[in-house]
């Protein structure tokens, strides 16, 4: 994502003052613009740092910038319900739309400050917003993956070990699904593996003839997005059929 | 935040709803977020398919009072932790209300088979 930041301030905010000039190289460039190159490292960055063209007065016009990109931001997430799950799509229409952000020819110092600002603004908030959502998914794989270990030890040493059964096909995950399911798979693993209660260890339910049914339990409980399946009883069952 | 003991209400409440529980349908708290609604409905499956396997597990009809028994005391001591979030808490609701549909249709099916 670093060199698509960098990408998107060289080839949207800085192409249009640089085509200004005769040459597009940097060298060419004015003072300012060749100050505001390195803009978009500033996102490597916890706080984005002030290009050092925009001082003075037109810093005011990059601090203003900053903030108006991390509204925008704020508020289209906000349009989207903050639905952890549309973070990958919603991220992807914002840096669309900043792709095409260009700067009109012969733009001013001020002006300038002011978009570079915005874009900092608003792949700062983006930064923030991916952290935020990655952190409370992990969490709540974590927590998911726990339950789900206590469930699966309680049963199975409650019943003297669980049966086959079907599994469900994990599909496509996005940044939500992913750190999920690494937390909840991760979490269910070791949890199940340190068990113990009243009636014994667990952890021979976690090997040998029960891994498969293990390793079941944990794919199931910890998908993050299961296919719809209706809950069906078939009669062939009703006398067991043993594991 | 207090610590929600959940499940055991939810089964409880589940089980007086049951017969108009929908597979789909999230339950009254988890309903009009599509996130939570989905979270509900990927608790629910790993409900069914626990039951799943403790009920393949055993020996059929005759050992369904138990299966049912050690499901609902499992359940029951499942504590959902204090600052969980909203899709946590979805998802557990999710467990057990799958867990009771399946244990509900399990009783049914027996009941059905030992009348025929």
């Amino acid at each position: 994502m670093l060199a698509l930041f960098t990408t998107v301030v060289g080839s949207t905010l800085l192409g249009p003052s640089l085509s200004a000039s005769s040459d597009h190289s940097p060298s060419n460039a004015s003072p300012l613009v060749s100050s505001l190159l390195g803009a978009g490292v500033a996102h490597a960055q916890a706080v984005p740092v002030v290009p050092p063209g925009c001082t003075g007065r037109n810093l005011r016009f990059y601090q203003r910038g900053l903030e108006q990109g991390r509204g925008l931001v704020r508020a289209a997430w906000a349009g989207v319900n903050e639905d952890f799950d549309m973070l990958d799509q919603f991220q992807n229409v914002i840096i669309d739309n900043i792709e095409r952000l260009t700067l009109p020819a012969g733009a001013s110092e001020a002006l300038v400050c002011r978009y570079t600002g915005t874009v900092d603004g608003v792949y700062d908030e983006l930064d923030a917003l991916y952290e935020e959502v990655a952190n409370q998914c992990f969490m709540d794989g974590e927590m998911i993956g726990a339950m789900a270990a206590e469930v699966y030890c309680e049963l199975s040493l409650a019943l003297g070990g669980l049966a086959s059964a079907d599994r469900f096909l994990r599909g496509p995950v996005y940044t939500c699904g992913v750190n999920f399911e690494i937390a909840c798979d991760s979490k269910f693993m070791g949890a199940s593996r340190s068990f113990t209660n009243a009636l014994g260890a667990c952890l021979p339910y976690t090997q040998g003839t029960f891994a498969h049914v293990w390793d079941d339990t944990r794919n199931n409980q910890c998908i993050y997005e299961p296919p719809p399946t209706p809950a069906t009883v078939p009669g062939d069952r009703l006398w067991g059929e043993g594991r | 935040m207090r610590s929600l003991v959940i499940l055991p209400m939810v089964l409880f409440a589940s089980a007086l709803a049951m017969p108009s529980l929908a597979d789909d349908d999230a339950s009254a708290t988890c309903a009009g977020d599509p996130r939570l609604e989905r979270a509900y409905r990927a608790g629910f499956q790993g409900g069914v398919n626990i039951v799943d396997r403790a009920w393949r597990s055993g020996e059929g009809c005759p050992d369904l009072p138990r299966i049912e028994r050690v499901v609902l005391d499992a359940l029951a001591r499942l504590i959902v932790p204090p600052g969980a979030s909203a899709y946590v808490r979805c998802r557990a609701v999710g467990v057990g209300d799958g867990a009771d549909k399946q244990l509900y249709l399990l009783r049914s099916a027996c009941a059905r088979e030992g009348t025929d």
